[in-house]
């Protein structure tokens, strides 16, 4: 049977891995081939390695460090950060890695997924989405500034009336465009289930769900917003933000049926060893490569 | 030495990193005399099983593969490539009985390469990690899992079962995790299929994981991302 798959992501910034709480406030967690050679020791199934300035500073993730890990390592990575050219993913597929992830530049451009399945497999396109619920139950095209403002009750109205499917009281999760950097991070145009679906006919291979409003926080993954995702989606999905137990692991592997759970912070600081979490879910009766 | 042949798939760094890893030098290549000199060859191959093969043809590399007499071991597509025709870029739509359409492969062995089927909940790519089974052997290596603690001396008999089976299993226990990535597949149909070492199950697929026929070999898992097990199944080809 396919396992359920642990990743590590390794946010990278100037060279080094660090660590923020709801995507701020970034703080260094340490070397970027010592950690990656760490979690391979421990068993980790997959790491993903985010370049998380290079998309909002308008640079390509650093190759020098891809091929060091490339060399080392024996199971699959990522990288992601910044590739807007099928050339940049290349030059990164050619150093070693095994996937690429992209995000920002598949917002200002879906096609460029379909380029990029095209030349190189769908298998090696990830796309990242970052989303949250909304602030207000309007959504698309608008500023967190303008939903955030009271709206007529007659404009609601019409809005019920018009999209009954978008009613306030069901979950409304929107996209957000550069989230490596909190005063770049904009609110992008799309509701998250809509983006899912049209990353996935672009021709994705996977997606990386990043719940904005779980990460760091260490609450459990965002269950609802995963269950929702996995609904619309036939492509590998994979939960990210807001692990901080074991158990969390188990619950979004059963509820949400997630492929695989990616957490950070619990892994560099030492609060969760991958060995002893895949014994746990393995006790859960969750298929886990030991 | 060892060759990879230059199929253009992305993933022929991560095989170069992965031998250097056992200490095996490797040489690119593309050109039919040298690859018909080499020792060892593996074929790669990531992108679609047109694009790879409009390649081998465009540096006339089908019959020199086909005629290679060294061990060679086909990984991923790669290994795909070793069989007949294949629905993958097949325009005429991918009907799952028809094969009018399909591209044409290197046909060492007469099979077709299908889509994975599609089930609810089965998600397509097959990426991850999935336990390979053993075809040789099996019935034995059930027998010592479920009396283990009455009949020390089974440990044995799984050993011996090792031996019996082809080279490149040796020391790999049955059931390993092996990484996948794949969205076509080789049906196994174990009792049919002669030259299928090892399978895997997704879904309602019995996906071809491990195979061997005279001196061609192929895996559709990752050897290179797969871990200890992955390297050793490399030592074990190169070992041949």
């Amino acid at each position: 049977m396919l396992s359920k798959r642990i990743i590590a992501c390794l946010d990278v910034k100037d060279g080094v891995v660090v660590k923020g709480v709801q995507f701020r406030n970034h703080v260094v967690m340490g070397d970027i081939l010592e950690l990656a050679q760490r979690y391979r020791d421990e068993g980790v199934d997959e790491l993903v390695f985010y370049d998380i300035t290079a998309s909002s500073d308008h640079r390509v993730a650093g190759t020098s460090w891809i091929k060091k890990i490339a060399q080392i390592l024996d199971v699959p990575f990522c990288v992601a950060g910044g590739i807007r050219t099928w050339q940049a993913a290349e030059r990164i597929l050619n150093e070693g890695a095994d996937k690429i992830s992209i995000n920002s530049p598949a917002l200002e451009r879906p096609e460029f997924i379909t380029e990029l399945a095209d030349r190189f497999g769908t298998q090696c396109v990830v796309v990242g989405v970052d989303s949250r619920l909304a602030q207000s139950n309007q959504a698309g095209s608008i500023s967190d500034r303008q939903s955030e403002t009271q709206k007529s009750s007659e404009t609601q109205q019409s809005d019920i009336m018009s999209a009954p499917h978008r009613l306030a009281s069901d979950n409304q999760w929107v996209v957000y465009q550069y989230s490596g950097d909190e005063r770049k991070t904009i609110r992008a145009q799309y509701q998250t289930l809509d983006w899912l679906k049209i990353v996935q006919d672009h021709g994705a291979g996977e997606i990386v769900l990043n719940c904005m409003g779980s990460d760091g926080v260490r609450r459990g993954y965002d269950i609802p917003q995963l269950m929702a995702a996995r609904e619309c989606l036939h492509i590998p999905l994979i939960a990210s933000g807001g692990a901080g137990e074991l158990s969390h692991f188990a619950d979004v592997f059963r509820d949400a049926r997630v492929d695989g759970a990616l957490a950070a912070s619990v892994f560099h600081n030492r609060h969760i060893h991958i060995a002893t979490l895949k014994n746990y879910l393995h006790t859960q009766g969750i298929e886990v490569r030991r | 030495m060892l060759i990879i042949v230059d199929s253009g798939g992305a993933n022929i760094s991560s095989i170069r990193y992965a031998l250097e890893r056992i200490h095996m030098d490797s040489k690119l290549s593309a050109d039919a005399d040298e690859i018909a000199r080499a020792d060892h060859v593996i074929l790669p191959g990531v992108g679609t099983a047109r694009a790879a093969m409009d390649k081998l043809r465009r540096y006339e590399l089908v019959e020199c593969l086909r005629g290679l007499a060294c061990p060679v071991l086909g990984i991923c597509l790669g290994m795909q490539l070793l069989f007949s025709h294949s629905q993958e870029g097949n325009k005429a739509g991918n009907k799952a009985e028809s094969e009018e359409g399909d591209v044409d492969l290197l046909n060492i062995l007469p099979q077709q390469v299908k889509k994975l089927t599609a089930e609810p909940g089965k998600t397509i790519p097959h990426m991850g990690w999935n336990q390979v089974d053993w075809r040789v052997g099996e019935s034995v290596e059930k027998s010592a899992r479920k009396e283990q603690s009455e009949q020390p001396d089974l440990a044995q008999q799984k050993s011996t079962t090792h031996h019996k089976a082809h080279p490149l299993l040796r020391n790999i226990p049955d059931h390993s995790y092996f990484y996948f990535v794949h969205s076509y597949f080789v049906d196994a149909n174990i009792d049919a299929n002669a030259h299928v070492l090892g399978y895997c199950q997704y879904g309602r697929d019995q996906v071809s994981a491990i195979i061997a026929h005279d001196n061609f070999m192929g895996c559709q898992f990752h050897p290179e991302r797969s871990g200890d097990v992955g390297s050793i199944l490399l030592k074990n080809f190169t070992g041949l």
